[in-house]
């Protein structure tokens, strides 16, 4: 068993083969060897943690992906994104929630969440027109008109649809 | 104990990978979708298609900049699905890999938006529709074409193509029977803002265009071509032949002096050869460039005609003869590749073809390099031999070759397979029609794997071949010539095709697919498309166009279904299913228009969809060549 505390001190006690999906937490405890010590994760708050950890529960005994077979599947291999039913449910969080999973499994890093995070806000992206994107992520549009229709112009081929 | 947060991130990131900084501070501010760190927008853009980066572009300011990083295009670079130039990543490619990216999708989108199944019906709303003439016929083109003309002087008539393309960017431009015999070069991306729809002479790109000037007044032959370097660097070498005595190799080079680019020619080598009649074939590798050229058999110096190989080094520029024995392989070479590791020659008889494979010896990064060029009076001496290290037997006959994997080039050596040493499974992959043993008449295409076996101290080391995937057509028992020379030639996603002449008297026409560019792909890309380069016709041309693309889909189909990148014929079944339940395979009649030219004169880039050409026209009662420059924009 492994104690987390978050930045909001929360302390969640979880089993070290679910905690392990983190590679950040995996090379610590094989650093530090048996502790009853607690981890502090300053970066990731209570409500977050929850959420990474119910992930990680999940895909318990899942195989970790090793870093050799990662490197060329992100070398070589199309990337698809399809997300699984469970994670799509999983990950189906507010926008605000979304992006501190994302930071968390980056922090902690879990690949394969950041993979389903970051394919949710790819999907998010697709075929939408600038002004929608902007809508969705509520962002100011700091261009003059001007401007706008210059990078417009620059950029034709690639916006119609 | 208590375990600090700086002792934490020490460590656990052991390999130096920092984590990012903005990841601590943002924890605390509002995230947002602008805000997040650089490195988890990139991988968010891993996802996402060329287009939809570069529209992300008129978001924001901040977004703006953020895909504009150079940064932001290694990573769509190294994460990209297309076929890429074998090249390693280097820091001052940036705006080169912008533009390929861009270009390339620019062309699959061009292509993608065409007419489907060849149905000329098209949709006005999508792209700008704009008419170009076809004879009597008025074509709709999807996107806008642009088309740029040189003109080269009159008495220019020769048969050889006096033109090559450099880095898809780079026209060069000789005069083959002019008497001054210029060398002169176009920058084709000078003008790039410049109205799409205006049809313009090329400019000049710079002030100096006349990049050189030949000694001996003549050119009889002028080849252009291009690699990279083990070490990523992009490399490509001019040879020309000069008043049939002397054979010349100029470096290409592009420095920037102020903002205009600046191209130099540099002589890097010359031979002087009485016996020298014409230059047969060039193939440049990331170590070596190999020139085959006929001896003897002219006017000049009698004799019967003889092949002769020259190898150069391009580190070094020493030469290397290749010791052959002709006697007892009176086969002769029918192609040359030039792989990292070993230069291939292959001998073709009819019903088979003999693979020797010479290896290079590893280059010595001590030896001096030439200052000013390397100049050998008599041929017969050499640096060096390279020496035959495998050889083996193809029980077909392989013409039309190129390589399309070299498991020893850096990029594409995987870390598991040991430094120097084949994988079992990796090999020399190339594309190659071939001709069945058994029965002449059948032509197949496809990709060939060739692995070179290690020698130990009983064997001599040897070749082992294995088709991975082939077609015949199926229902013609003796189907028409169908020719290509490359199919990846432009990394895009499909086969490009095109009718070698189609004449009225030449009924079944065969398809050429011309290596413009020597990219090479770690895996076959799947054939999404089909690009088949014909122009519109009417009665017999319009049949013969009815034939070629039902050929051509025919073909397409069959190269499609077949899993390349395994080569497994028991997982080949099941892998066609897969692909077939998500495949869509379009022939889309490309309208550049091609009509009248024969396919040796057509240097195409698949990969930004430019395309030159030479076309006679009459100018004023007498006829001159025309070279013209197609850009899809």
């Amino acid at each position: 068993m492994v104690h987390l505390v978050t930045s909001d001190n929360v302390e969640f006690v979880v089993d070290k083969e679910v905690v392990e999906r983190s590679v950040l937490i995996k090379n610590m405890l094989e650093d530090v060897g048996e502790t009853d010590q607690s981890i502090p994760l300053a970066n990731v708050s209570s409500a977050v943690l929850r959420k990474v950890i119910e992930y990680c529960e999940h895909h318990r005994g899942e195989p970790l992906p090793s870093a050799d077979a990662d490197q060329n599947q992100d070398e070589t291999r199309k990337r698809t994104t399809d997300i699984s039913e469970w994670d799509q449910k999983f990950i189906t969080v507010d926008q605000e929630m979304l992006f501190e999973i994302i930071l968390a499994a980056n922090y902690l890093d879990i690949k394969s969440l950041l993979d389903v995070g970051c394919k949710t806000v790819a999907n998010m992206i697709k075929g939408k027109t600038p002004d929608e994107i902007r809508r969705l992520f509520n962002i100011v549009n700091d261009f003059t008109p001007e401007e706008e229709a210059q990078i417009k112009k620059e950029n034709e081929w690639a916006e119609d649809r | 104990m208590h375990i600090s947060i700086s002792s934490v991130r020490k460590a656990f990131r052991p390999s130096g990978k920092q984590l990012s900084c903005s990841s601590f501070e943002m924890i605390q501010a509002v995230i947002s979708f602008e805000t997040l760190p650089e490195d988890i927008l990139y991988h968010i853009f891993s996802y996402l298609s060329v287009t939809e980066i570069v529209r992300l572009q008129r978001v924001s300011k901040t977004l703006k900049s953020a895909v504009l990083r150079d940064a932001t295009w290694f990573n769509i670079y190294r994460t990209s699905s297309r076929p890429r130039i074998p090249a390693l990543l280097s820091t001052n490619s940036a705006s080169y890999l912008q533009s390929w990216l861009t270009s390339s999708e620019k062309f699959d989108r061009w292509c993608s938006n065409g007419p489907r199944d060849g149905k000329m019906t098209m949709d006005n709303k999508r792209y700008n529709s704009r008419a170009l003439n076809f004879g009597n016929k008025e074509l709709p083109l999807p996107g806008v074409a642009r088309r740029r003309t040189v003109e080269l002087y009159p008495d220019a008539t020769g048969n050889h193509t006096p033109y090559g393309l450099i880095f898809s960017r780079w026209l060069i431009v000789t005069s083959i029977c002019s008497s001054e015999a210029p060398v002169r070069c176009f920058d084709l991306d000078a003008d790039k803002g410049n109205d799409p729809a205006e049809e313009a002479p090329l400019q000049l790109y710079a002030k100096h265009s006349t990049v050189l000037y030949t000694t001996s007044g003549m050119i009889f032959d002028l080849r252009c071509v291009q690699s990279t370097r083990t070490n990523g660097e992009r490399v490509a070498f001019v040879i020309l032949v000069e008043n049939f005595f002397a054979l010349k190799v100029f470096q290409f080079h592009i420095s920037s002096k102020g903002s205009q680019p600046h191209v130099v020619l540099q002589d890097v080598f010359t031979r002087h050869d009485m016996h020298l009649s014409s230059l047969r074939e060039v193939s440049l590798g990331p170590r070596l460039i190999a020139i085959k050229y006929a001896r003897g058999g002219t006017f000049r110096s009698p004799g019967p005609k003889s092949d002769h190989i020259l190898c150069l080094d391009i580190e070094t520029f020493t030469t290397f003869t290749v010791t052959h024995d002709d006697a007892a392989s009176p086969s002769p070479v029918e192609s040359m590749l030039s792989c990292t590791s070993h230069l291939l020659l292959l001998r073709a008889s009819s019903t088979h073809t003999l693979v020797e494979a010479y290896e290079i010896p590893p280059s010595q990064p001590n030896e001096c390099k030439l200052q000013g060029p390397a100049n050998d009076l008599n041929p017969n001496t050499s640096a060096g031999r390279l020496q035959r290290s495998h050889e083996g037997v193809v029980g077909s006959k392989l013409s039309n070759v190129v390589i399309v994997h070299d498991p020893m080039f850096p990029y594409s050596r995987s870390a598991a397979s040991g430094e120097g040493s084949y994988h079992d499974d990796e090999g020399v992959t190339i594309t190659a029609s071939f001709h069945n043993r058994t029965d002449d008449h059948k032509t197949f295409l496809g990709l060939v794997r060739l692995t070179l076996l290690p020698r130990d101290s009983l064997s001599s080391g040897g070749i082992a071949t294995r088709i991975l995937g082939s077609h015949i057509h199926p229902t013609d028992p003796s189907p028409p010539t169908v020719v290509m020379d490359s199919s990846f030639n432009g990394s895009t996603k499909g086969f490009v095709f095109y009718p070698e002449e189609v004449t009225e008297t030449s009924l079944i026409p065969r398809f050429r697919v011309r290596p413009a560019l020597s990219v090479r792909s770690p895996q076959p890309p799947e054939a999404e498309f089909i690009s088949v380069m014909l122009g519109e016709g009417t009665g017999e041309r319009l049949k013969k166009r009815r034939e070629i693309t039902s050929l051509v889909r025919t073909t397409a189909a069959s190269l499609r279904y077949t899993d390349f990148a395994s080569g497994d014929e028991d997982t080949l079944e099941e892998a066609q299913a897969a692909r077939r339940a998500r495949a869509t395979i379009r022939v889309v009649p490309c309208p550049l228009p091609v009509d009248g030219i024969s396919a040796r004169d057509i240097l195409f880039d698949g990969c930004t969809g430019r395309m030159v050409c030479k076309r006679p026209v009459r100018v004023a009662h007498r006829w001159m060549k025309r070279i013209e420059v197609w850009d899809i924009v």
